[in-house]
């Protein structure tokens, strides 16, 4: 017979056989009852939303799109893309101001960016806090991140952008809203990376935020407009030299890997497998022999690593443990892969904080007994996160490869001398 | 052995929508009643088949007096059991292989008929239905439905056992209590009590027996012949359509797609089938075939959508010539009156029909009793009185969990009388199908309720992806907490697996094989229940 | 990415592989496509539970001479011996830090979920077995379940202590964690309770279980297995905590006492240096002649997994080691040879799914080293384990843990003594 030789349907949600161990990966479910969970909200809620839709159930918000449950089940069930897409298609209420605030980041950036002393200022003030947490339903717990004076582009542009044409091989960055608007920092060190081991970085012609924000705030015609200047210009810019476009966010990464056709479903078959994550498009080189690292004798750190949730779920974590591993004098020890708990603007909204925190408490815990000199993690609102929960720092894997470079003796063995 | 007390004026053999429904009226006609049903309700082809709400338009060209008292029995129907009807309307779809100039008569046939029958343009239909082979050269719109049957039965009993009816489940007949020419009761087995005989009398004995209704004729010393046409279908995990989908052309095998609750069905197959086996239907590989080759000509997404089951039902047609596939008969009622008939008093058969007219063929049995017991005043009122829990609901679900929301819509308004005051009730015993603990304990208690498979009629319990994989062990521990008998219901069980496993074998490759062998180890590797000796329903 | 060793699977086969591997200090990648059955183990390992008229076996390494020559068991007498790669199975266990009692020489009898005896080779400590409960000094049990939980069965267990002659009371507590979670219709499955039964909760617990058994004049309390999701030792504080004998008893559908076990192992593979893969499904393979090359994965863009051996440890059909179409079985990641029933899917099951189903001895062809078969040619480096192994019905003949741990152990000794 040539029929049914595959089961197809949405998300793969007929694939589910009811097994439940989705529920005993979901950060969510111990947490908070209220969460109907992964399996009952997925492929069980779906069969009956399909016969009518008032199965959907408000309460699919506390989901926290960490898709950890899509890395846990057997049967390659898109549960995380499941719910996420019934909330965007039953959802009846309007995205409030405050999520959509905090959806904007490429705009907000834009704005505070402008005025950035200011509104740092403003932003770290009791009274703005109290006003933020009692009127829009923002947690005051919650420390915003600083806003940059001189965004990561007018960085590039005025600093690095012409050194730039002497490299043969050439990347595509990503750099993110968070980058761009908040830590160029880790933009800096990802150029003085990839420049010391011969690669040129170009930036796209045109990049918007990735839309995971809007997309889990359920601002789709935005994320959809976005995504798609995105698209097109990841698709010139591999037309036109560049080898990759990469990351140094993992969920900007994500997001446009999985996101886009998954949940709004932009078909990005044609470029998926050239945007990937910084760490991963150099661990490639370095394995394959085509770049080498050098790294500095003095460099002694003890570092944890955190595997952000879209990080296991993209499955590139070995990437990013590999490249620190190869860094002599670094002591690495791998943290359990738990969710901390932020998951993007989720955890900055008043009615999410405790069970934020309660999610995130056995992992800092472990980093609290683990007691490394900074955490190591590849998602910048992970790293808020921590930093908050923990008062340690928290880098860019990029980052402390590039502080652990021995800069011209990496330049050397690339072939570069000048 | 044990005589019943009561004399009844009636008894009626057999639990699917037919005795229910006559059951029904007769108590509310004010007649002493008792059903007797040898397993459970529906368990006959009341439980097994489309499902479907027909608009009489499928007999339309072939069948006009059928086709006009289904039209009128569906227009009852939406208004007395709303809550077992769903009002998807229908399509019959045209495809390019087909005779577009049959439409036209088909259209002809159902406006004579009385079905408003409607012809779209494909493009319509494709919107209407975006799951409708994309292909098709016309469509028309008829006013099918969907109709579940087991609710429909339930409703019908509940409603005459609130009227004064008594029910037996369990209870084989296995002959008459007689006097000369003249039947005064039945003899039974009680299958929950070994065997045990069980004798009661009634002024009138009514054959609402389905198939089996050929053998009890048989026992009582009449001939009423019916052939047994098997018809096979098949069950999707989810519904791929909205709209009943039925392909445009003279009846033939699997040219219905029906959505049901959570999943829709393709069927069916006619074949005629020996006496002896019907009590063992099984689904053939050749069956299985047919049905998915002419299902993915409605719904194309057949092809890779993941299939439950498979089961097959028994047709009770009353054999009239020697059509081998049974199809040109006609689906019309049967009511004899085997006294003018046979010259046998107190007893009456009805069949022939259709589910769809199963109000009807009651209506017409229990004229039939009342002119033989001479009470020829007493009016039907089950075209007007709504069963129970379809009377108009008026509570508001948008906050409500979704097994309360689960619950309404199989319950209709009774399911206000399922527990859900503390969080216990409210837990899912079957997550599937969304069934809590209070409307386990609500079935239990109200529904006739001895065991699982019981249960799974009542409830939906066990009837989704999973097939009870999941819940079977915590709906046994609550039947057990009503008559502490672990072992009974450790071997309901590994029955209820077996059950599920009949109609999943057919259809047992992909995931389904996934499913089966995961329940094999749970319920056989990690709980031993193989270590048992295998149990049937009737034990 | 370049290993020593690849693990195709992350089950109970493909982790004690890669854990006895990376012993030896090889550089192993264990890929896992979601996770294991063993979340489903009830902390008992079966290694041969019942012959082929499915009546329990005393002996298990005894019975293993009526083994047909196609039975892994029989692979494995041959290669070598039952009893070595047993005792060496054992002991992987024991460096894991999964405790463990039985005997290969004699099976024990464990109490099910649903309070039937069945036969095992190990079980975990805490669980009821027939040797727990012969040795408790009075007939007299409590039964101690939860508020609302549903997936514990305690007249079922009682019905099992009752036919031995015991008193059985039955006791319900309840604490605020518990409430809390059962405030969700769904949730209160085993794994969500051991992720909340930690610290204060489990004080509270055993708290609860104290004031509850108060009165109560039994020998020993049975609860729940519900402790323990991380292996961290929570079951064994519990019973600290609780001023009587304690001891657990499986529950349905997920499995506590599994995922410890799971959980146990996997970090004492990581702590060996292994690395994980998690959610990663192969996809397909690079094949150099009779060698496997490379595996692909479906998260990798086409990235090489390189290493110098294989293991494919996929397990059966419900981990989608094999699946069935509607014409043929089929292993999906690399294509190789499956041994399957003959004729077409009709013949591939009976009418009691509980009973012996014929499909279910299909898996990968392999040869007598155990290595997988590909186009009727030996693949050179591809090693088959668990249950994905032909010529077994494990789940019948209650032999799934044992054919996983041993083959695991062979071909990881193979591979080892290869170099």
């Amino acid at each position: 017979m040539d029929l049914q030789n595959e089961n197809i349907s949405s998300h793969n949600f007929e694939q589910c056989l009811k097994c439940t161990i989705c529920t005993a990966y979901c950060p969510v479910t111990p947490i908070n009852p209220r969460y109907p969970g992964p399996k009952q909200a997925g492929p069980d809620g779906e069969r009956y939303r399909l016969k009518n839709p008032e199965f959907f159930d408000e309460a699919f918000k506390y989901c926290l799109n960490c898709k950890r449950c899509e890395v846990a089940c057997p049967s390659g069930v898109r549960i995380g893309d499941m719910i996420l897409s019934a909330r965007l298609t039953y959802t009846k209420s309007k995205p409030s101001l405050r999520d959509t605030m905090l959806a904007e980041t490429d705009m907000m950036g834009s704005l505070a960016t402008v005025c950035a002393p200011v509104v740092n200022a403003a932003l770290a003030m009791k009274p703005v806090k109290l006003v933020m947490d009692r009127t829009l339903g923002i947690d005051g717990h919650r420390q915003f991140p600083k806003y940059t004076s001189t965004r990561f582009v007018t960085w590039f542009n005025r600093s690095a952008r012409q050194e730039q044409s002497k490299f043969k091989r050439r990347v595509s960055y990503f750099h993110g809203c968070y980058v761009n608007y908040n830590y160029p920092a880790l933009g800096r060190a990802f150029v003085g990376l990839f420049n010391a081991a011969g690669i040129g970085v170009d930036l796209l012609d045109r990049e918007k935020c990735c839309g995971v924000a809007k997309i889990s705030n359920r601002l789709i015609a935005e994320a959809t407009r976005d995504a798609k200047i995105n698209l097109e210009s990841i698709r010139k810019a591999l037309a036109t030299g560049s080898e990759a476009v990469v990351a140094t966010s993992s969920t900007c990464c994500f997001t446009m890997r999985d996101e886009y056709p998954h949940i709004l479903g932009l078909k990005n078959d044609d470029i998926r497998s050239s945007v990937t994550l910084a760490v991963a498009h150099l661990a490639r080189l370095v394995e394959s022999g085509e770049v080498k690292l050098v790294f500095r004798d003095d460099y002694r750190r003890r570092i944890a690593y955190h595997t952000p949730c879209h990080m296991e779920r993209m499955g590139l974590t070995q990437y990013s443990v590999d490249m620190l591993s190869m860094i002599p004098g670094v002591e690495l020890v791998v943290l359990d892969s738990n969710c901390c708990g932020i998951a993007g603007t989720y955890g900055f909204k008043k009615e999410n904080y405790e069970t934020s925190q309660a999610i995130g408490a056995p992992l800092f815990n472990q980093i609290g007994r683990v007691s490394p000199d900074f955490v190591a993690t590849d998602c910048e609102t992970c790293k808020w996160q921590i930093e908050m929960s923990t008062g340690l720092k928290v880098k860019n894997p990029v980052e402390i490869l590039f502080e652990a470079l021995d800069v011209d003796a990496t330049r050397r063995a690339n072939g570069l001398h000048d | 052995m044990r005589k019943l007390d009561k004399h009844y004026d009636v008894i009626v053999i057999g639990g699917g929508a037919t005795g229910a429904g006559t059951a029904r009226d007769c108590a509310l006609r004010g007649l002493k009643v008792l059903l007797v049903e040898r397993f459970d309700f529906t368990h006959g082809a009341t439980g097994r088949n489309h499902g479907l709400l027909h608009s009489g338009a499928r007999y339309a060209v072939t069948d006009k007096e059928s086709a006009t008292e289904c039209i009128k029995e569906n227009m009852i129907l939406r208004r007395i059991a709303a809550n077992c009807v769903e009002e998807t309307g229908g399509l019959f779809i045209t495809l390019p292989e087909d005779d577009l100039a049959y439409q036209q008569t088909f259209v002809d046939s159902c406006l004579a008929a009385g079905i408003s029958a409607e012809a779209i343009d494909p493009d319509l239909a494709r919107r209407l239905e975006p799951s409708v082979n994309p292909s098709l050269i016309g469509a028309v719109r008829v006013p099918d439905g969907a109709i579940d049957p087991f609710r429909l039965t339930m409703a019908n009993i509940s409603d005459a056992r609130s009227h004064g009816a008594d029910i037996l489940t369990y209870h084989e007949v296995t002959g008459y209590i007689r006097t000369g020419q003249r039947v005064e009761g039945v003899v039974m087995a009680d299958h929950r009590n070994g065997g045990e005989e069980v004798r009661a009398t009634a002024d009138v004995v009514v054959n609402a027996a389905g198939i089996w209704g050929h053998l009890l004729a048989e026992m009582a010393g009449v001939s009423v012949k019916m052939f047994p046409a098997k018809g096979a279908l098949l069950v999707f995990g989810h519904r791929v359509n909205n709209i009943v989908i039925n392909r445009c052309r003279k009846p033939a095998n699997a040219d219905i797609l029906v959505p049901g609750d959570t999943v829709c069905v393709i069927g069916t197959t006619s074949d005629r089938v020996p006496f002896d086996s019907v009590d063992r239907m099984e689904v053939t590989p050749d069956e299985v075939d047919v049905l998915l080759r002419e299902g993915v000509m409605l719904a194309p997404s057949l092809a890779t959508t993941r299939i439950l089951r498979a089961y097959a039902g028994v047709r009770p047609l009353v054999a009239s010539d020697d059509d081998p596939s049974g199809r040109s008969i006609s689906r019309g009622i049967v009511c004899l009156d085997h006294a003018t008939r046979d010259g046998l008093e107190g007893f009456v058969t009805i069949t022939g029909g259709k589910l769809m007219t199963y109000r009807l063929m009651a209506e017409w049995a229990t004229d039939t009793v009342c002119r033989k017991l001479g009470r020829d005043g007493l009016k039907c009122q089950t075209a007007e009185l709504p069963l129970p829990g379809s009377e108009p609901d008026t509570r508001d679900f948008s906050s409500a969990s979704a097994g309360a929301k689960a619950s309404a819509g199989r319950h209709g308004t009774l399911s206000a009388r399922i527990p859900a005051d503390n969080p216990a009730d409210k837990a899912l015993v079957c997550e599937c199908e969304e069934v809590s603990v209070g409307e386990i304990e609500y079935a239990i208690d109200n529904l006739n309720v001895d065991n699982l498979l019981n249960l799974r009629r009542r409830t939906r319990l066990g009837m989704g992806t999973c097939q009870g994989q999941l819940c079977i062990c915590r709906a046994a521990a609550l039947l057990e907490k009503r008559d502490n008998c672990a072992s009974r219901h450790l071997r309901g069980i590994a029955q209820f697996v077996n059950e599920r496993w009949k109609g999943m074998r057919p259809v047992a490759w992909g995931d389904n094989v996934a499913e089966a062998q995961f329940t094999a180890w749970m319920y056989g590797g990690v709980a031993g229940l193989d270590n048992l000796p295998p149990a049937d329903e009737m034990k | 990415m370049k290993f020593d060793n690849i693990i195709i699977g992350a089950g109970l086969a493909g982790l004690t592989a890669a854990i006895r591997l990376a012993e030896e200090g090889r550089k192993v990648g264990l890929l896992s496509a979601g996770r294991s059955a063993m979340h489903f183990n009830s902390g008992s390992f079966g290694l041969l539970g019942y012959d082929a008229g499915h009546n329990v076996i005393d002996n298990p390494v005894e019975s293993m001479a009526s083994l047909p020559a196609s039975h892994p068991y029989s692979r494995l007498s041959a290669l070598s011996g039952i009893a070595a790669l047993a005792t060496e199975a054992n002991a992987v266990l024991r460096r894991a830090g999964v405790k463990v009692a039985g005997s290969y020489l004699k099976n024990h009898m464990r109490l099910s979920p649903l309070g039937i005896d069945c036969p095992a080779w190990l079980t975990l400590d805490g669980l009821l077995t027939d040797d727990v409960i012969a040795s408790l000094p009075r007939k007299h049990v409590a039964i101690v379940s939860l508020a609302g939980f549903l997936d514990f069965y305690p007249r079922f267990i009682a019905a099992a202590f009752e036919s031995r002659g015991f008193k059985c009371d039955i006791l319900t507590v309840d604490t605020s964690d518990l409430r809390r979670l059962r405030s969700s219709e769904t949730e209160m499955r085993s794994s969500n309770l051991s992720r909340i039964l930690h610290g204060d909760a489990l004080d509270r617990l055993a708290g609860a279980v104290n004031d509850a058994a108060k009165g109560c004049d039994a020998a020993a309390l049975v609860l729940p297995a519900v402790v323990d999701f991380d292996g961290d030792n929570d079951s064994l504080r519990l019973r600290q905590m609780v001023d009587r004998p304690l001891f657990y008893a499986p529950t349905m559908g997920i499995s506590v006492p599994g995922i410890a076990i799971h959980s146990r192992m996997m970090r004492h593979f990581l702590s060996l240096g292994g690395r994980v893969l998690n959610g990663h499904r192969v996809i397909g393979a690079d094949f150099d002649g009779n060698r496997l090359a490379a595996v692909f994965t479906d998260r990798l863009d086409g990235d090489r997994l390189v290493a110098e051996q294989f293991v494919i440890a996929t397990g059966s059909f419900f981990s989608k080691g094999l699946v069935a179409k509607p014409d043929a079985i089929v292993e999906p990641a690399l294509g190789l040879d499956t041994s399957a029933p003959a004729g077409d899917r009709s013949g591939w099951f009976t009418a009691d799914l509980l009973g012996d189903q014929p499909v279910m001895t299909a898996g990968i062809t392999v040869d007598a080293n155990l290595r997988a078969m590909r186009g009727g040619k030996a693949v050179d480096n591809l090693y088959v384990a668990g249950s994905v192994l032909p010529g077994t019905a494990s789940v019948r003949e209650a032999s799934g843990a044992g054919v996983a741990l041993l083959s695991a152990v062979q071909v990881a000794n193979t591979i080892i003594n290869h170099n």
